[in-house]
């Protein structure tokens, strides 16, 4: 008989959400949302006083450009991939680096249970800084005149960094569970890889989490795919997979 | 789960939450709070009723300092009509004006067109002054809606002047300022409840002056015979903006009906354009100005960029001088 999952995997929920959350890690995550929001209030701020406008090609930058830029450049480009990869990765890897994922296994729980456990907080933990982060960046860089226009684009760029956010963890989480050194791999993949592969003709592109999440190419059903598939190999993998702890 | 991880939680929900809520509500009411939460765009905006077919916003401290209206003073009409705002009040455009913003209300009577125009004017004002000078030609002053209110009507005279806020009049005709008070008011709707208009005016709003107009009320004034006019694709709303230097640095710009006309009046301004190129191309400071023309069509906006280089600007003057006509008798204006 199979174990249950529901019930282990908010049991494990629960107790890795606290501890990623109140972790110093954390810092890093709030560093790397904070600075948009810094960078929106100094814009703003610059820009109200006259003492300086942005200006692109002749043309004044108007704050539709400037949001974009955030979310395109910043969000969907550094922060969304960043957190992704040493969120991911370490949720398993941590684990077996600290040699504390022997008393995980020693539970009368589905192994399966602890990757759904872990990768949900983990969901909810980055979702719950990197939203509310974007929606400040929102409410200070757009002039109240402009948000009616800029709301529509508001919802989709929330609702993609979210499938972001679950895409590069869920795949990353992949990759802590398969790999001994998924962080070096990982950075390869973000900065190397991807930047390399977009810029390329033909359809190695397709191999990127970056091209599903580019406006023009934004595809919800791959991004839904590519996270149950990877969640679900990351599953299938710990419970099969014998980890040996190094002494 | 931990009482600081809920708070925690809760408190992320609830910054999510409060852009999400104040993204809905600019969406929803369009631009009609804008004057109350402090938008870039003129204040006086609010007191422009809903009624208005054209809006006209000039920073008139800046087209006075600017070489570009030293050009043009020597056409400036010498002796004003008998309501205008100077003549009626004493108050000089050169002096006592910062900013000015103009609205022409709904009327078919083209005729009565400039009698239901509205001027909001921000600057320095001695009421005393103003307000004895009005009283010396007949004025009599009421209180409405707890503003001091002058007004000069008779059956060959209309005009009336509010001072509504410190440094801040409305002149008009009698019922135009009463219903640009009520607007603010909000006794009666203002024109920021208009949506289309209001995301017109934010992005001409950048320029020393700017106007915004549904084209039927303008189109009766263009300087094309009707025959032309009647041509035109289907235009909904006519923006135009221009920053003064020593130069104008123009941008016009239509909202058509819908794509296809947009593509059609795209084509017949391009038509118009390499006419001009051909007719033009002798003359370098015209070639100049003809090669600054940047047209482009996006949806159902056509918008044509242009730049009036000094050199340009003298030989429309010299021009202008050699052929300007003699002025012919009309109707008594507002100002």
């Amino acid at each position: 008989m199979r174990p249950p999952l529901l019930a282990p995997t908010r049991r494990i929920f629960e107790l890795a959400l606290g501890e990623m959350l109140w972790a110093r890690r954390t810092v890093f995550m709030a560093a790397a949302a904070g600075a948009p929001v810094l960078l929106a209030i100094v814009t703003r701020l610059a820009l109200e006083n006259g003492s300086s406008v942005l200006i692109i090609n002749g043309g004044r930058v108007d704050s539709e450009a400037m949001f974009g830029t955030a979310i395109s450049a910043l969000y969907l480009r550094f922060i969304v991939p960043a957190l992704g990869l040493f969120y991911g990765t370490s949720l398993i890897a941590d684990e077996v680096e600290d040699k504390t994922i022997t008393y995980l296994f020693t539970r009368p729980i589905a192994r399966g249970a602890i990757v759904l456990g872990k990768y949900l907080a983990y969901l909810l933990c980055v979702i719950s800084v990197v939203l509310p982060s974007v929606a400040l960046v929102f409410m200070v860089m757009v002039p109240f005149r402009d948000m009616g226009v800029l709301f529509r684009a508001l919802v989709g760029d929330l609702g993609l960094i979210t499938l972001g956010l679950a895409a590069y963890g869920a795949v990353f989480l992949w990759a802590g569970v398969s790999f001994k050194r998924p962080l070096v791999a990982g950075l390869v993949f973000i900065f190397g890889w991807e930047q390399i592969a977009l810029t390329l003709p033909g359809s190695l592109r397709h191999l990127t989490i970056a091209y599903y999440l580019q406006a023009a190419t934004v595809s919800v059903t791959s991004l839904i795919v590519m996270i149950i598939a990877a969640v679900f190999v990351a599953m299938r993998t710990i419970e099969r997979r014998e980890y040996v702890l190094e002494q | 789960m931990a009482k600081r991880t809920r708070v925690f939680l809760f408190a992320a929900a609830g910054v999510l939450m409060a852009a999400l809520a104040t993204g809905l509500v600019a969406w929803a009411t369009g631009m009609s709070v804008l004057a109350a939460l402090g938008s870039n765009v003129p204040v006086e905006l609010a007191y422009v009723p809903g009624t208005a077919r054209m809006v006209a916003y000039a920073d008139v401290r800046q087209v006075m300092s600017s070489p570009f209206h030293d050009r043009f003073r020597q056409f400036q009409r010498s002796n004003p009509s008998q309501d205008s705002l100077e003549a009626r009040t004493g108050i000089s455009f050169d002096t006592d004006i910062d900013r000015v913003l103009v609205a022409s209300m709904a009327t078919d009577d083209a005729a009565a067109r400039m009698d239901g125009t509205l001027l909001i004017a921000r600057g320095r004002f001695d009421a005393v002054r103003i307000e004895g000078a009005m009283r010396e030609q007949g004025a009599q002053v009421v209180q409405y809606r707890g503003t001091r209110f002058v007004s000069i009507h008779d059956d060959t005279h209309d005009a009336a002047l509010a001072f509504v806020e410190p440094g801040l009049i409305l002149f008009g005709a009698r019922d135009g300022v009463r219903e640009a008070i009520d607007a603010k008011a909000g006794a009666v709707d203002g024109i920021s409840t208009n949506r289309e208009f209001m995301a017109l005016v934010g992005d001409v709003d950048e320029g020393t002056a700017w106007s915004v107009a549904k084209f039927d009320s303008v189109s009766g004034r263009m300087p094309f015979p009707p025959a032309i006019v009647n041509q035109l694709p289907p235009i909904n709303w006519l923006a135009a903006s221009g920053r003064l230097d020593s130069g104008l640095h123009g941008l016009v710009r239509a909202e058509a009906r819908d794509e296809q006309s947009a593509q059609n009046l795209r084509d017949v301004v391009q038509g118009f354009l390499a006419f001009a190129k051909l007719q033009g191309s002798r003359e370098p400071a015209y070639k100049g100005m003809l090669d600054s023309v940047a047209l482009t069509a996006d949806g159902k906006s056509v918008s044509l960029s242009f730049d009036l280089t000094p050199a340009v600007l003298d030989l429309l003057t010299s021009s202008g001088n050699a052929v300007r006509p003699q002025a012919a008798p009309r109707r008594p204006q507002v100002f």
